[in-house]
């Protein structure tokens, strides 16, 4: 595993929380969604991902979409997290805190002293 | 919805592409993915985007293969069972969505064929009945010549003398109104049906082949009978009802006013129960010879 595929999965994987966490504070349509996700910097690979993402994440439940029409503009497609999806996002912020703590600990513990940094390695 | 930017060059040759990749994608999943990337470019793009910026958004968008990929990732983590959080119609919507298009084609053509065999069903259930052409008479000379037409309340009767243990019987013209031709096969016998025989439990039926005479509401002597017999569509049949009158009537009157048939309509064979406009009576006195 290269460390750049470790990193892309790595965001894979906390892509939809992100989502979900957006989602929590105010309905996005696509658009809106994506160059909010790219703000935050280093989130997202290509801005395409975010829209299977985010159909996976309505058929599971977590979030729903409906068509809405604001005056002067096209309809677009809102997406809005619902109660299941605020559950799954708790679950993981509490998950999220403990595993991040965790992983900056075992690498700080581990980082050898000057000079050898990027040849470091568990013992 | 998209307007403004699928008139670029450079967007139509993506939207092609990336038709072209989510090939093997369920249907469902990739429509709505191609609803998104359009819906996508319409806000991302200004009517009036140079090529620059066409080629900016579509690459940050990332390669049609791709995405393609990605919605193909998350079609297959959907068919994961591992989705517990899901409700049961985002279950269902999921598997619809996999059901593939040519099931669809082959559901539809099973609706269309059911279709059909309702219809077919429908024409030959529904058409009418058989009605009383207006002509008529008894059959045999000693009957017709000894005949008594009486008229009371609007309702004719004609009566003839009992011959017990002899033939008797009445003709009576038989049109078919419908737009199908009808079969007749022979009386309908049954405990809902009005059979008031003043003779043998058996009533012979037969029908006239086609004749001019009988087909210009007239009736002719002459015709010759069959059974089963075939009424087409806004024709008309003499029809002759015969029996052996062997009942014992002391004093009494037994009158018929209905027709009772089974009819051959299509695949289906019902029982037509015709009214006929007049009754047929044979009366005893007190002299007839009871066997």
């Amino acid at each position: 595993m290269t460390a750049d595929g470790g990193l892309s999965e790595l965001r894979r994987g906390v892509l939809g929380p992100c989502v979900l966490a957006l989602l929590e504070v105010k309905s996005r349509f696509g658009l809106e969604l994506v160059r909010d996700l790219a703000s935050a910097g280093g989130l997202l690979t290509s801005d395409g991902t975010v829209y299977p993402l985010l159909s996976r994440l309505r058929d599971a439940g977590l979030v729903t979409s409906e068509w809405r029409e604001n005056p002067g503009e096209r309809a677009r497609r809102y997406y809005s997290i619902t109660e299941a999806g605020k559950r799954d996002l708790a679950a993981f912020r509490t998950e999220w805190d403990q595993f991040s703590a965790t992983v900056a600990g075992v690498l700080n513990h581990t980082r050898l002293p000057s000079g050898a940094g990027e040849k470091g390695r568990l013992p | 919805m998209s307007r403004t930017s699928s008139g670029h060059e450079l967007v139509r040759d993506y939207i092609r592409q990336l038709d072209a990749a989510l090939r093997g994608v369920p249907a469902a999943a990739a429509r709505e993915l191609m609803e998104q990337i359009t819906a996508h470019l319409d806000d991302a793009l200004p009517a009036d985007a140079d090529d620059a910026q066409v080629a900016a958004v579509l690459s940050r968008l990332g390669p049609p293969a791709e995405l393609a990929a990605d919605a193909r990732r998350a079609d297959a983590r959907r068919a994961d069972a591992g989705l517990p959080g899901a409700p049961a119609v985002a279950r269902l919507r999921y598997r619809l969505a996999r059901v593939r298009r040519r099931t669809w084609s082959v559901a539809g053509m099973i609706v269309v064929l059911t279709g059909i065999a309702a219809g077919y069903l429908s024409y030959f259930l529904t058409p009418g009945s058989l009605e009383f052409g207006g002509a008529s008479g008894w059959w045999y000379p000693q009957d017709y010549s000894s005949a008594v037409t009486t008229t009371a309340d609007g309702r004719s009767e004609t009566t003839v003398p009992l011959r017990s243990g002899d033939r008797q019987g009445y003709f009576v013209t038989i049109d078919n109104p419908t737009g199908v031709t009808q079969t007749i096969l022979g009386a309908a016998y049954g405990p809902d049906v009005p059979w008031d025989s003043p003779g043998s439990a058996v009533v012979q039926i037969a029908v006239s082949l086609p004749d001019r005479n009988i087909g210009r509401g007239g009736t002719s002597r002459s015709a010759r009978f069959t059974l089963p017999g075939v009424i087409p569509p806004g024709q008309t049949r003499m029809v002759r009802v015969l029996w052996t009158s062997d009942i014992c009537l002391a004093v009494g009157t037994v009158s018929i006013d209905t027709l009772a048939l089974r009819v051959r309509v299509g695949w289906f064979t019902r029982t037509e129960i015709i009214p006929l406009g007049q009754a047929w009576a044979v009366t005893a006195n007190r002299h007839a010879r009871c066997t």
